[in-house]
């Protein structure tokens, strides 16, 4: 419905009649005195009007007219009913993408239940998507506002609170193999690989695991289990090292193959002299026990660690913008609410003249690290990590997650994530990879059950009447010059 | 000044009364003897009797002098004949609505009274007469150059309207039309009369000439787009889209039209001088004296 806010405005509507009248005006036959019609070949005159060509300089001047107008009388659209706000969250996991017997992906059958989600609703009500990492789904339907939340991944949720609805859309006959775990470690005479696989299937299955060309090993794995197996390259082997497991009839093919670089992470630490002595010491032992095992300290390396004093803390800024690099990257896990939370609003952009693009705040007490990612000489990446030694207890480097993100930190400011964006290192998350099976249709008695949660909506008119008028304008401006031009 | 006063000089602009007073000399300087000679190998003699003297103007042939009469008396005159005096000219003018339309009608009076000119110019007589509602009536009879202000004051008095029925007018005017006289046209043709009406003038032994007014507006309306034209002698009016290409056709007829009335005037001896009411009275009289003398 719409509606006016200045009606009065509307009368200048009455200025359509004038204008097109001037305009027949202009446009009537002009008499003229001629000494003879000798020579004035003959024409019907009737037809001669009737086939005046139509004018569209009149079209877009009316048009343009009728348009400010009604700018002017402030028109609001305004929704007739109340709507209400649909959440749909789907879940982003690696094992979405296992492709059925159809051919489909599991993400393809999501995405066609937001769809007939969306065709089921109102004009008035909304459409709210929140996707998120399996294990976080369902907290993300939670979030923010809605009248019917829905969690939509590839396996039943039973953690699913009463206000959830949780749609299953898995595929119960799907197999699949793959790799979970990948590492190289330096040993003795070379470089050690270890590789583990997981059978993700309802039977029992042998698999083939080798690197590169070389010899595979056989693995028979029980339904769910996981095996491993460990190859010794020598130093002057294959760089870099491509793991491999043989599931050509898996549904997911992206877990079949990961490549390792020998020496994943080159990583320079940088004198002590530009971090904070004592926080150095400790903060470079303990991410790089986890981060770069075998790291090599060297000047061209492609990452450097620096460690140094966080800016002034009373710069401060909200870092929401800053921390989802880290989220939609996949390499940081930052679930909703913590362990980390934003850093406190005063530390900003602007407060950082070298421009941060990754910041990372503690769960409790006051923030105590900030990670900037910026390009160092050559090719090479400088991660710097910022923390105040005063901020409290536990010291960054002792905090239990501290590994995890100072590995996802650095390996997302390496470039070292994997395919479908796995961490090459350790067990992935098991709902990462592990398919789903589980079907629960969405429920349409849900939605008619849901009650609005939104006023009618209004939507100002007059900046896109303003925008069309302007435009017409235009038209009828160029069309004119290049009258006058020609 | 009196309004017609003003409505003379509106037609008669000082310049072209200059112009005017001058056309004596301009014709007798381009004749140079030519025409008396001429005359006197078609003549048989009859018409080159002497008829006098009369006082030497500037531009008589110095041949014609009578240099007896300067030696003897003192006195400077030439000789004339009686084939100049005998030879007539009759000069009709188109009194059609459409030849006063805008600047028309000036052009056309300056082109009568030019004419008028050249056949009193030497001697000769001339005849004004109108061409209007399928008659030819007669204005004046003239038979010197001091009755030129008469003519002026009667083409000032003309008042160009209805039709002229060239169809008719013309064969009454040419019954009339004497043997071996000089005949002057001056007319825009917007006529549907047959040029062949001419053909009767052939073999009278008439010059002269066919002065045809051309004015644009007929081909090319003052106006684009869509116009109401209305014929100022009918009346009638037609709307037309007036587009480049029906310009284009409009000229191509008009065009076609001028062709056949100049090819029926050369037939009947006459030369078909075509004018514009922008073309300068200077340029009329000199195609006049060259042409249709």
């Amino acid at each position: 419905m719409i509606a006016f806010s200045a009606p009065l405005a509307l009368a200048a509507l009455a200025a359509l009649p004038v204008l097109w009248w001037l305009d027949r005006r202009r446009r009537r036959a002009v008499p003229v005195d001629l000494p003879s019609l000798l020579f004035v070949p003959p024409t019907d005159g009737a037809d001669a009007v009737r086939r005046s060509p139509p004018d569209l300089d009149l079209a877009l001047a009316l048009a343009a007219a009728a348009l400010l107008a009604l700018a002017g009388a402030a028109p609001v659209w305004r929704s007739t009913a109340p709507g209400r706000t649909v959440r749909v969250a789907v879940a982003t996991s690696p094992s979405m993408g296992a492709r059925g017997a159809d051919g489909r992906t599991a993400a393809d059958r999501a995405e066609a239940v937001v769809d007939a989600i969306a065709r089921a609703l109102g004009p008035d009500d909304v459409l709210e998507r929140a996707d998120a990492a399996g294990r976080d789904v369902v907290a993300a339907a939670r979030g923010g506002s809605g009248a019917l939340r829905v969690a939509v991944s590839d396996r039943a949720r039973p953690d699913a609170a009463p206000d959830v609805v949780a749609v299953a859309v898995g595929d119960p006959a799907a197999e699949n193999l793959g790799l979970v775990a990948v590492d190289v470690s330096p040993v003795a005479d070379g470089r050690r690989v270890f590789a583990a696989v997981r059978n993700d299937a309802g039977r029992a299955r042998r698999a083939t695991v080798r690197v590169d060309a070389g010899p595979g090993a056989t693995l028979e794995l029980a339904p769910g289990a996981t095996g491993s197996a460990t190859f010794d390259v020598g130093p002057a082997g294959p760089d870099p090292i491509t793991v491999r497991v043989d599931d050509p009839d898996g549904a997911l093919s992206a877990d079949d193959v990961v490549t390792l670089q020998a020496a994943p992470l080159v990583v320079r630490v940088a004198p002590e002299a530009e971090g904070l002595p004592r926080a150095h010491a400790d903060l470079v032992r303990a991410t790089l026990a986890v981060v770069a095992p075998g790291f090599l300290e060297r000047d061209d390396g492609t990452a450097a660690l620096r460690v140094g004093a966080r800016p002034d803390p009373a710069a401060r800024a909200g870092v929401d913008w800053v921390l989802s690099p880290l989220r939609d990257g996949g390499g940081v896990a930052v679930p909703p609410g913590g362990p980390f939370e934003p850093w406190p609003a005063g530390l900003g952009r602007d407060a950082d003249p070298t421009g941060c693009d990754l910041r990372v705040a503690a769960a409790s007490g006051p923030p105590w690290a900030l990670a900037r990612r910026a390009a160092g000489a050559g090719s090479a990446t400088v991660v710097t990590f910022l923390f105040d030694p005063l901020a409290g207890a536990p010291a960054p480097a002792d905090h239990p997650l501290w590994p995890v993100l100072a590995d996802d930190v650095v390996a997302l400011a390496a470039g070292r994530l994997g395919p479908a964006g796995h961490r090459l290192r350790g067990l992935v998350d098991p709902d990462g990879t592990r398919l789903g099976r589980d079907v629960a249709p969405f429920d349409a008695g849900a939605l008619a059950r849901t009650a609005p949660d939104r006023a009618p909506r209004e939507r100002p008119l007059r900046a896109p009447l303003v925008a069309l008028a302007v435009g017409t304008l235009a038209l009828l401006w160029s069309r004119s010059a290049r009258r006058a031009v020609g | 000044m009196s309004d017609a006063a003003r409505r003379a000089e509106a037609l008669f602009p000082p310049a072209f009364l200059r112009l005017l007073a001058a056309v004596p000399t301009v014709v007798r300087r381009a004749r140079a003897g030519a025409a008396a000679g001429a005359r006197a190998a078609r003549g048989a003699g009859g018409a080159f009797l002497f008829r006098g003297h009369r006082p030497y103007r500037p531009g008589d042939d110095l041949r014609r002098l009578d240099w007896t009469v300067l030696a003897r008396h003192d006195r400077v005159v030439v000789r004339e004949f009686e084939a100049e005096r005998d030879l007539r000219t009759e000069v009709w003018v188109d009194a059609s609505a459409s030849m006063g339309v805008a600047e028309a009608r000036g052009a056309v009076a300056r082109a009568a009274a030019l004419a008028v000119a050249t056949g009193l110019a030497d001697g000769g007589r001339a005849r004004l007469g109108v061409l209007a509602a399928g008659d030819a009536t007669v204005r004046l009879d003239a038979d010197d150059p001091a009755a030129l202000p008469e003519v002026l004051r009667a083409l000032e008095a003309e008042r160009p309207a209805g039709r002229a029925h060239l169809a008719e007018a013309l064969p009454r005017l040419l019954a009339r039309v004497p043997a071996r006289a000089r005949l002057v046209l001056v007319t825009d043709l917007l006529t549907d009369a047959d040029p062949a009406v001419l053909a009767r003038l052939a073999g009278r032994g008439l010059s002269g000439a066919l002065l045809h007014l051309r004015v644009p507006a007929v081909w090319a309306p003052p106006a684009e787009g869509l116009v109401e034209a209305r014929d100022v002698e009918t009346g009638a009016v037609r709307t037309v889209r007036w587009t480049p290409a029906l310009a284009a056709e409009a000229t191509a007829r008009a065009g076609a039209h001028a062709e056949r009335w100049a090819r029926a005037a050369a037939a009947a001896g006459l030369a078909c001088l075509p004018f514009a009411p922008s073309t300068p009275p200077e340029t009329l009289l000199e195609r006049l004296v060259r042409e249709a003398t």
